[in-house]
């Protein structure tokens, strides 16, 4: 209604104004024109997924910039995720490679993993995943970590907390 | 699509009982109590259940390839700090206008530092001769910054480690650090800032250590210190030569393997650790530090243990079957 077409002329004003510029800023930062042009149309998407945060933006620009830059990062680290998987999976001996459909359904599933725990620190991120997926227990844990034991059941409880609030929590 | 919200100390609850039960080994009471909590209202049973949920993209992974799966997620996050590193090196080369951007996602004050610095060396040890003829060697990942004047030769020491041959003058040089300021006229020394901490060892003449909370005292020829913030205590400075980088080698005496493991691991990618039964081994000899794998392989005889590489970056020194 009312509110909606103000949004979108809103956003289509938004994207005349700076989309260009959006590219440009984006290409400077990354490789290739196309990935540019991809990442400033993913950027105006995400604007269009939160519609209330459009009518207060006071310097686009740099909202924008802020946005396109998380998708910046974002792809570069997924960048480094792949390359270290196809790395490992190299070291893999050939007997033991699991089938293609496999290794993407193992690939997706750390991609998923890094976000969840992205922003953790080193120290957290090893505690939880030693817990997780080696199941070595707390009292090792803290012990080849060389810190207490309440300080891993505080790293992990960290680590479930914040995949809890990206999962269910109100972003 | 909304999702019900339990409120955050529900939450924190179910996260406290989900550890505790995997944290204890499953006592019986410690399950019955868990049991009693999640019946108490409909949202503990949700955050309980909702844990459970989550749990399940880890527990693919844990069946499939759990050490794998660390490792490339562990090895991910430090490529990809140091990916940003450089990344925000180049773009603060390219313009000031980008200042706030770029100190936005350095989240490691690892940039800041290298950003400031004269001297940078990143993969490799770097030698410099300063303009008083003093010798400077820089091991690789550190950051100097020089501040001559008429009166004073200082140098920052901003992150890492540095060799320096101080060439006697009029003017005091002096290393500065967080809480304290290391000051010779004349010596040769080494110097480790890490992590809020300074490792001192002087191989020739005498410095002299201006502490912040603590009495200023003198480090002699032969001696290693380590000093934090509010601590000072001597080393035993046969174990480990600190600079024996600047020659390419490590020299060690009775060294533990674990001890020896963590300083080899800042001259590889990746993560390098021994089994618990062999931590507390004794090393010693001199090796190249060119070849890390080599090394390694000697290490593991010397404890008749042999070396594991899980994958090329994750490597460990376990007993000998």
């Amino acid at each position: 209604m009312s509110s909606n077409s103000d949004l979108s002329i809103n956003i289509d004003k938004l994207y005349q104004d700076h989309h260009q510029w959006l590219v440009s800023w984006i290409a400077g930062r990354t490789s290739g024109w196309d990935n540019a042009q991809d990442l400033a149309q993913d950027t105006f998407m995400r604007l269009l997924a939160r519609p209330n945060t459009t009518e207060n933006i006071r310097s686009p620009r740099a909202w924008l910039a802020k946005i396109a830059n998380n998708l910046v990062v974002d792809q570069a680290r997924r960048k480094i995720l792949e390359q270290n998987y196809l790395l490992a999976l190299a070291n893999v001996p050939e007997a033991e490679q699991p089938s293609p459909e496999h290794q993407l359904a193992l690939l997706a599933l750390l991609e998923q993993i890094d976000d969840l725990l992205c922003s953790l620190r080193a120290v957290e991120k090893t505690a939880f995943l030693m817990v997780r997926l080696e199941g070595v227990s707390y009292r090792q844990v803290a012990k080849q970590l060389g810190v207490s034991l309440s300080s891993v059941e505080k790293y992990v409880a960290k680590a479930m907390f914040q995949c809890y609030n990206l999962v269910y929590g109100d972003l | 699509m909304a999702v019900k919200k339990v409120p955050e100390n529900i939450v924190q609850q179910a996260i406290a009982w989900h550890i505790r039960l995997a944290s204890s080994q499953q006592q019986s009471t410690d399950v019955e109590a868990c049991n009693h909590w999640r019946a108490q209202h409909t949202d503990h049973e949700l955050a309980w259940q909702r844990l459970l949920e989550m749990d399940s993209t880890f527990a693919q992974v844990a069946d499939q390839a759990p050490t794998l799966a660390q490792s490339i997620l562990l090895k991910t996050d430090s490529d990809y700090r140091s990916v940003n590193r450089r990344q925000a090196l180049k773009v603060m080369a390219r313009s000031a206008m980008t200042v706030a951007v770029v100190s936005g996602i350095a989240y490691q004050q690892g940039a800041i530092d290298y950003l400031g610095a004269d001297y940078v060396a990143y993969s490799a040890s770097k030698f410099y001769l300063l303009q008083d003829n003093s010798e400077l060697w820089l091991n690789k990942n550190s950051a100097a910054k020089l501040n001559f004047s008429s009166s004073s030769r200082q140098l920052d020491l901003s992150r890492g480690e540095l060799k320096l041959n101080a060439v006697a003058e009029h003017r005091p040089f002096s290393i500065q650090l967080p809480f304290v300021k290391i000051s010779s006229q004349q010596a040769s020394f080494f110097v480790r800032h890490h992590d809020e901490e300074v490792i001192v060892q002087v191989m020739d003449g005498s410095v002299s250590v201006n502490h912040l909370s603590q009495n200023r005292f003198d480090i002699k020829a032969g001696q290693s210190y380590r000093v934090g913030a509010h601590s000072v205590q001597l080393l035993d400075n046969k174990m480990f030569d600190y600079s024996s980088w600047v020659d390419g080698i490590f020299s060690v005496r009775n060294m533990p393997l674990s001890a020896l493991l963590a300083e080899l691991s800042n001259y590889r990618s990746g993560f390098l650790r021994c089994a618990p039964s062999l931590a507390e081994h004794l090393v010693s000899g001199v090796y190249q530090l060119s070849d890390t794998d080599l090394i390694l392989k000697t290490l593991a005889l010397s404890a008749q243990a042999e070396v594991r590489y899980l994958t090329r970056w994750w490597t460990e020194i376990i007993p000998s079957r």
